[in-house]
């Protein structure tokens, strides 16, 4: 049934952009459909909101309980008198998952909808700031401090900018940036997380080379996790690719970014601090669930148009796809949320693995000593044409310094130092073909 | 089915059929018939509420109070109406939270306003203790205020009057949003206000009413303080209405499926119509069963003019 409601969406995507393209072999296009960004899970819509549309292909109750799940990601959290310092905070970055993922998309880099992530520059920044850790709360409830204030403003340098930030603690004392390192995090958009959750482990680690022994310059490291019961799970998530799960992810935004504990496992009603935690077992698997069977957008154009192939083929050339893996393919579980996930052909462009991205994008931040502070996840492209439509005024990059997608290309060092310099060599035609093929992703 | 936001694009070249309106006049008229005049709106009155609280503040009679309640009503009015419009500025630029962000944080504004009130005491308030609902939960609750509720009225009047300003200017002009992304891309603007309309409809029915009523929880209600719920909804969908009508939208779809256009524009009628017959205080209503049907009726209603709203989205 799936596959017939797929055929005729790719049927009638053919014949909408007035072309007389038909399918030739049904099931090698539908393999090799770039359109289908998310699989039989893709949206067909490119509106501000397509990044909150549900997959495609959701079951009737599935699709219910995503309706049901939607308004927890908006849900404005406060502080509650049930126990000490219940519902939000005391300490905090955003009150909700929508203030900084506004529209499911990137936020922008201003406070409210973005948090530093510090850490002290000896020990090559692995060591948290005291009294403060990894991630400074810049924001508290009333009644109470925040950790630091920040004053954020942007220093222009041969055509790009970067991210100059005053901390200073409520006591006045300033944060010198020659002790504490500072890395400013803008949310990134959560479309397709449960597809990405699905990939299996073993095709990431088939285009990981953590020495680089085919000798190409291109490394490509995953990022372990051990959990409670010694169960090793390779990190997808977030710019560091730090969380496993979407699941982890939500535990981890919730406490970090909002101050709000979850309980430890359904069986509970408890936090890991021995308190009732400040939301249900079902909030936070809801919000998981929501943001796991969110869609992907169609690509605006067909894979046999000429700006597709025209694109793709400068994308090969530069060897951005060395990293930013166009195709993955997700696993078959039977315990996926939503069977639509599983045995799906995507194109997210990424490998989900750590590259050293160079000194340019190094903010000396080394997130608990599970990357170093240069290296950074390869974050998927999908949808990344659909930027400025969801949200006029974000940027591209952890911390939104790239205000265009060629600004982001111009800010890739390290492992992709020779991909940029080919692209600055390429004319200018073809740097037009390049990002028109991005912005139609 | 389309890939919508895409497929309108050739519709810009078909438009301009004799009497259709074009693609350019429906997202010039979106931004300079609908959401221009709206937020002008907006802005006049919030500056009369903000006048108001003043006065309430400076001299807090019960006909001052019942006066700035009144004006509370009137912005509240102009502000519910632009929710289908809310995805540019409003919602990117914070607009919305700043303005009406939801639950009150009760336990936060008491504490605050538990001693001397002032800017700086104002300035660490979350946003769940400002705006329309700030303003409400103070201004509607006893109606002997103190000295510090009047403090808070009269810089949170100030506060909301600042952001209804700021949104319309982010709206306005040559770098408006209005002009730089609205009306330069007709072909987007027209699948933008299709999502607009949509999200709203199923916004009101799944969000604001069908949450409460599903789990009778008088807290999942917006403008319970002051009993406005029922004004809100009607205001929300009035708003999907205009947006429709107002930027011959209705029009241009109406050349090109008459029949989806009339069956459209028949559904927001009735949904409307269903809307106003609803108690304004819907929080003394929620265990009515004849409210309950009212309800159902409602949300049947506006889950099928969302529907139907996303077929003429994919039909174009």
């Amino acid at each position: 049934m799936r596959l017939k409601t797929l055929i005729i969406s790719i049927l009638t995507l053919a014949s909408l952009a007035g072309s007389s393209f038909l399918l030739k072999s049904e099931t090698t296009t539908l393999q090799e459909n770039r359109q289908l960004a998310g699989g039989a899970a893709t949206v067909l819509d490119r509106s501000f909101s397509a990044f909150e549309i549900p997959a495609e292909g959701l079951s009737e109750v599935e699709l219910a309980k995503h309706v049901e799940t939607d308004p927890l990601f908006d849900r404005s959290h406060i502080p509650l008198k049930d126990h000490l310092n219940a519902g939000l905070g005391p300490l905090h970055n955003a009150k909700s998952c929508s203030a900084c993922h506004a529209l499911n998309g990137r936020g922008r880099p201003v406070e409210g909808e973005s948090l530093f992530r510090v850490s002290l520059r000896e020990e090559e920044g692995t060591m948290p700031v005291p009294g403060i850790g990894f991630q400074l709360q810049d924001r508290a409830t009333f009644g109470h401090e925040p950790e630091a204030l920040v004053v954020r403003s942007w220093v222009e340098e041969e055509g790009l900018r970067k991210l100059k930030a005053k901390i200073t603690r409520p006591d006045g004392t300033e944060l010198a940036e020659e002790v504490v390192a500072r890395s400013l995090r803008i949310p990134p958009p959560v479309i397709g997380m449960g597809l990405l959750e699905a990939i299996p482990e073993a095709d990431i680690l088939s285009n990981a080379d953590p020495d680089d022994l085919d000798g190409d310059g291109i490394s490509g490291r995953p990022v372990w996790n051990t959990n409670e019961n010694g169960d090793r799970h390779i990190g997808r998530f977030g710019w560091k690719a730090m969380p496993s799960s979407v699941l982890q992810q939500s535990v981890n935004a919730y406490l970090d970014d909002m101050g709000i504990t979850t309980p430890i496992n359904p069986e509970t009603t408890l936090a890991d601090n021995g308190l009732p935690a400040d939301i249900s077992w079902d909030e936070l698997e809801g919000v998981t669930y929501y943001t796991q069977t969110l869609g992907v957008p169609a690509t605006a154009e067909l894979s046999s148009s000429r700006i597709v192939r025209q694109g793709v083929k400068l994308f090969n050339q530069l060897e951005c796809a060395s990293c930013h893996v166009a195709k993955q393919k997700t696993g078959n579980n039977p315990d996926a949320v939503a069977a639509v996930i599983n045995n799906q052909t995507i194109w997210p462009y990424t490998d989900l693995l750590l590259h050293d991205m160079g000194p340019g994008l190094d903010d000396g931040v080394a997130e608990h000593g599970l990357s170093e502070s240069a290296e950074w996840r390869t974050p998927p492209l999908w949808g990344i044409g659909l930027t400025k439509r969801i949200n006029h005024y974000v940027g591209f990059l952890h911390d939104g310094r790239a205000r265009t997608l060629e600004e982001a290309i111009l800010w890739h060092g390290g492992e992709a130092e020779s991909s940029k310099k080919r692209y600055e060599s390429l004319k200018d035609n073809q740097k037009v073909q390049l990002l028109t093929w991005l912005e139609q992703l | 089915m389309p890939v919508i936001g895409t497929a309108a694009a050739s519709l810009v070249l078909i438009a301009g059929c004799q009497n259709a309106p074009t693609a350019s006049e429906v997202s010039s008229a979106m931004v300079n018939k609908v959401v221009l005049p709206s937020y002008t709106n907006l802005v006049s009155a919030s500056e009369d509420l903000e006048n108001a609280l003043n006065d309430l503040a400076d001299n807090p009679t019960n006909r001052n109070l019942e006066k700035a309640r009144n004006k509370w009503r009137a912005a509240r009015k102009t502000w519910e109406l632009t929710e289908t419009w809310a995805y540019g500025p409003a919602e990117t630029l914070d607009f919305d939270p700043n303005l009406d962000d939801w639950p009150v944080s009760t336990n936060e504004l008491s504490s605050a306003l538990s001693n001397d009130f002032s800017e700086k005491t104002f300035s660490r308030l979350d946003t769940t203790s400002r705006g329309f609902h700030g303003i409400e939960y103070v201004l509607f609750g006893d109606s002997d205020l103190t000295a510090q509720e009047l403090a808070y009225l009269k810089i949170a009047g100030a506060d909301l009057e600042d952001n209804a300003d700021g949104l319309l200017e982010s709206w306005s002009g040559a770098k408006g949003f209005g002009v730089t992304v609205v009306e330069a891309d007709p072909a987007a603007a027209i699948i933008d206000i299709l999502a607009g309309m949509q999200g709203c409809l199923e916004e009101v029915a799944d969000g604001k009413l069908g949450t409460p009523f599903g789990e009778a929880d008088e807290g999942e209600l917006e403008s319970v303080f002051s009993g406005n719920t029922g004004n809100d909804v009607v205001q929300n969908i009035s708003g999907v209405k205009l947006a429709w009508e107002k930027s011959q939208l209705q029009s241009y779809i109406e050349e090109r499926n008459s029949d989806l256009a009339n069956t459209l524009t028949n559904q927001l009628n009735e949904a409307v119509t269903l809307a106003k017959a609803l108690p304004s205080r819907l929080n003394d209503k929620l265990s009515s069963s004849s409210t309950q049907l009212q309800i159902n009726q409602l949300t049947n209603a506006l889950r099928e003019a969302a529907e139907t709203t996303a077929s003429v989205a994919r039909a174009i």
